[in-house]
């Protein structure tokens, strides 16, 4: 291991350690008496926990983490593979995963208002079959903030399994998937099925450790599950935030406790998906040597089956999210919109000026927050690779260990650094919450650019170096340059990610550095349609401006430069 | 007094296989040859001249050039350039940036001096104008010859061709071996060409060594 390898483990594993642990530890402090009355079970465990455990609602809480931790990767999971079984490749699909590049794009939160604004029950899409039937009143089902957290778990599908496309997309071609499915199909099977059976399982592996982030982020998402998610009772990583944010010292305590079941619920989520792997590896290979049926009706009806599921499911998800961002804009602009009507009666910019006086300091917070972190992120990744690259020492192995951040729940160990910044007298502060954003910034800022490290040919470096430049000329003007594409696409990245994040921003600014996404979520009990509408898409702006520049941007610089394309 | 590029005793191995030894005097304007099949440490031999062996083989000998031992030398400072397969014009640089990226700075040259110094360069391979060029939009054969240009402009003092004509079409392939040997000669620089082809180590005309 390089000292630069030490120095990134440092970096990420610090503050994760020392979060998680600070996180933790006021559950396991007395700070008053209590007098046990419960018996044994007093003295085992520690008052705090105790308490947490008599909350009501609390099974109910951590079981809906559990299940929607389980449910969203395994969703997200198949509508992927089934699209990608179903087109392989094709010239619809290519335009479909290129539609989902944006709809990555688009932050949780306002995603989550756009699911909320299509499938309530005075939703755009009740009131498309309400127009259709003839209804005059919105039916009465409770589908948002369904106490089951179905829509929590919908809303959390259709943001990660573009999430769960673009790296399978990614890791796709060094597989030889059309080979492997030609193989089989000379076998006797139908390309559906071909391609689960030949391409799934070499390309399952390569996209496990992004899976597992899946898991531990549905299992502990704050955003979502404020906006989407049961109320009576929330789902824990909710409750843990209420308590950690209330002023009392034993809500703190409880808070605490809470984080230690968060971790339980979290790890119980991976664990179970753990299983449930060796489940489906043990049932595979049967299915797979019972061979090709050529003659099984059944096996065509199956393969038919697939094929519709995988071609519909994906572009539904897509247009889910779509169609309700165009509900968003109708509704920032309308501020009387009776049921059934399909547009508003009254329209009004209302919304949209009053938002415009109120959303400068926001958005300079959060510019400020995503320049800062991408900035800190993007020069200790080349560092780091720059350092790899010249003592030639394989880079493979850090990169397991960069999904750190993302497979313990935020709400934990952020919740651990902010009371560390309190000890230490550090007030909140945008170089405060900056610093919690780069821990989230840096994985994918690293990753992005450690691919163009590893497919970059040195022969350019040697040539330059035979032609007289050092370590340093060839790094600025040979290194840089030819990666420009990947470094536009990590800072693009990098921004669009930090300026979507709430929790960080919410905890470790603690309330008083307003974002355009705190902003956007504080309206959540506020109930104005409106206002929300304006500002879900005041917030969506500019991560979607960022994605569109790292497509548009390399192009622009490098127009004279076909061999840059 | 040139006395071209010497190998003395030099061996390299990885681990405890030896892949190669030799000794060998290559004088200037000479090009001398080094035959074999992959695997016998061809492209290592070059790696290990030019200075990017990699951590993985152990060499032995000396590689002195112009009565001085280059071992411990870095790369950039051993004045000896290398020519690809490909030609490797740098994409995001115009032909006249590629040709100014190894020109060797003479004192109190002006910078209209460099330029003309590189338009002269184009001319003299009959690509005169072609300085605002992007790279990309060149045929074959005119990125070969610019990379050879390019090479020369950064004056070495021995040059390493690692199978520099395969990537070319039979017709464009006698035409650039004549030129880049020309080329060589007339600059009376020691080169070492590596290559699996016999007619380019006929044509290069210098000894050839079998591996």
């Amino acid at each position: 291991m390089t000292w630069a390898t030490r120095f990134l483990f440092f970096v990420l594993g610090a503050p994760l350690l020392l979060g998680s642990a600070l996180a933790l530890a006021p559950a396991f402090t007395q700070t008053s008496l209590v007098v046990n009355s419960t018996g044994q079970m007093g003295q085992l465990l520690p008052p705090a926990f105790l308490t947490l455990l008599s909350t009501p609602g609390i099974a109910t809480s951590a079981i809906t983490s559990l299940v929607s931790g389980l449910l969203t990767p395994a969703i997200s999971l198949a509508i992927v593979f089934l699209f990608l079984a179903a087109t392989q490749g094709n010239s619809i699909g290519n335009a479909i995963a290129k539609l989902s590049a944006p709809v990555l794009a688009i932050p949780h939160a306002a995603a989550a208002f756009a699911l909320a604004l299509l499938l309530a029950p005075s939703g755009v899409a009740s009131r498309v079959v309400a127009s259709l039937l003839g209804w005059d009143l919105p039916p009465d089902y409770l589908f948002i903030n369904d106490p089951n957290g179905l829509a929590l778990i919908l809303g959390l599908v259709l943001k990660e399994a573009p999430f769960l496309l673009l790296i399978s997309l990614a890791a796709l071609p060094s597989l030889g998937a059309p080979r492997r499915v030609a193989l089989a199909r000379t076998l006797g099977y139908k390309p559906t099925t071909a391609w689960l059976l030949t391409v799934a399982p070499v390309l399952y592996p390569l996209v496990r450790l992004p899976l597992f982030a899946v898991i531990v982020f549905a299992s502990s998402a704050v955003d979502v599950a404020l906006i989407l998610g049961p109320s009576l009772p929330p789902t824990l990583s909710v409750r843990l935030l209420e308590w950690f944010v209330a002023p009392e010292i034993e809500s703190r305590q409880l808070a605490s406790a809470a984080a230690l079941l968060q971790l339980v619920v979290s790890l119980s989520a991976l664990g179970i998906w753990l299983l449930f792997e060796r489940v489906v590896a043990r049932a595979f290979a049967p299915l797979a040597a019972r061979g090709a049926s050529r003659l099984s009706a059944r096996r065509v009806t199956y393969d038919t089956a697939l094929t519709a599921l995988g071609n519909a499911l994906l572009p539904l998800s897509l247009a889910f999210i779509l169609i309700g961002i165009g509900a968003l804009m109708l509704t920032s602009v309308g501020t009387e919109w009776r049921y059934p009507a399909l547009v508003p009666s009254v329209w009004s910019t209302q919304q949209w000026t009053s938002a415009l006086s109120e959303w400068r300091a926001p958005l300079f917070n959060a510019t400020m927050i995503a320049l800062l972190s991408v900035t800190a992120a993007l020069a200790l990744s080349l560092f780091m690779l720059e350092a790899q690259a010249r003592s030639s020492v394989s880079t493979a192995r850090i990169a397991t260990f960069l999904y750190l951040p993302l497979l313990v729940p935020q709400v934990v160990f952020i919740s651990g650094i902010a009371v560390l910044a309190e000890r230490a007298l550090l007030p909140p502060s945008l170089t405060l919450v900056a610093a919690g954003h780069f821990l989230f910034v840096l994985p994918y800022v690293y990753l992005t650019l450690q691919g163009g490290y590893a497919r970059f040919d040195t022969r350019w470096l040697m040539l330059a170096r035979t032609l007289g430049a050092s370590n340093t000329v060839c790094f600025w003007r040979i290194r840089l340059p030819l990666l420009s594409t990947q470094l536009v696409t990590a800072v693009m990245l990098g921004l669009a990610i930090s300026l979507s994040l709430y929790l960080p921003t919410q905890i470790l600014g603690a309330g008083r550095i307003p974002t355009l996404t705190t902003e956007a979520i504080a309206l959540v009990s506020s109930g104005n349609r409106s206002t929300i509408g304006t500002w879900a898409l005041l917030q969506s702006a500019l991560p979607t401006l960022c994605f569109m520049l790292a497509l548009v941007l390399p192009r622009l610089i490098w127009s004279r430069r076909k061999g840059m394309l | 007094m040139n006395t071209g590029l010497e190998l003395q005793d030099v061996s390299l191995s990885v681990g405890s296989r030896q892949l190669l030894s030799l000794s060998c005097t290559i004088a200037p304007g000479e090009v001398m040859t080094v035959m074999g099949a992959s695997g016998t440490g061809k492209s290592t031999l070059l790696a290990f001249i030019a200075g990017f062996l990699n951590e993985a083989f152990t060499a032995e000998g000396r590689i002195v050039l112009e009565n001085k031992a280059l071992n411990s030398v870095p790369a950039e400072q051993r004045r000896i350039g290398l020519l690809f397969q490909d030609a490797l014009l740098f994409p995001h640089l115009s032909v006249a940036e590629n040709l100014k990226f190894g020109l060797v700075r003479t004192a109190g040259e002006s910078r209209k001096d460099r330029d003309d110094r590189v338009e002269q360069a184009l001319e003299a391979i009959s690509l005169g104008g072609f300085g605002d060029r992007d790279p990309a939009s060149l045929s074959g054969g005119q990125q070969s010859r610019i990379a050879l240009m390019r090479l020369l402009l950064s004056e070495p003092q021995a040059i390493l061709l690692d199978e520099p004509f395969s990537n070319l079409d039979m017709q464009l392939r006698g035409e650039i071996r004549a030129f880049t040997f020309d080329s060589i000669r007339a600059a009376n620089i020691p080169a070492l060409l590596v290559t699996h082809d016999l007619a380019d180590a006929q044509a290069a005309g210098g000894k050839i060594l079998a591996l």
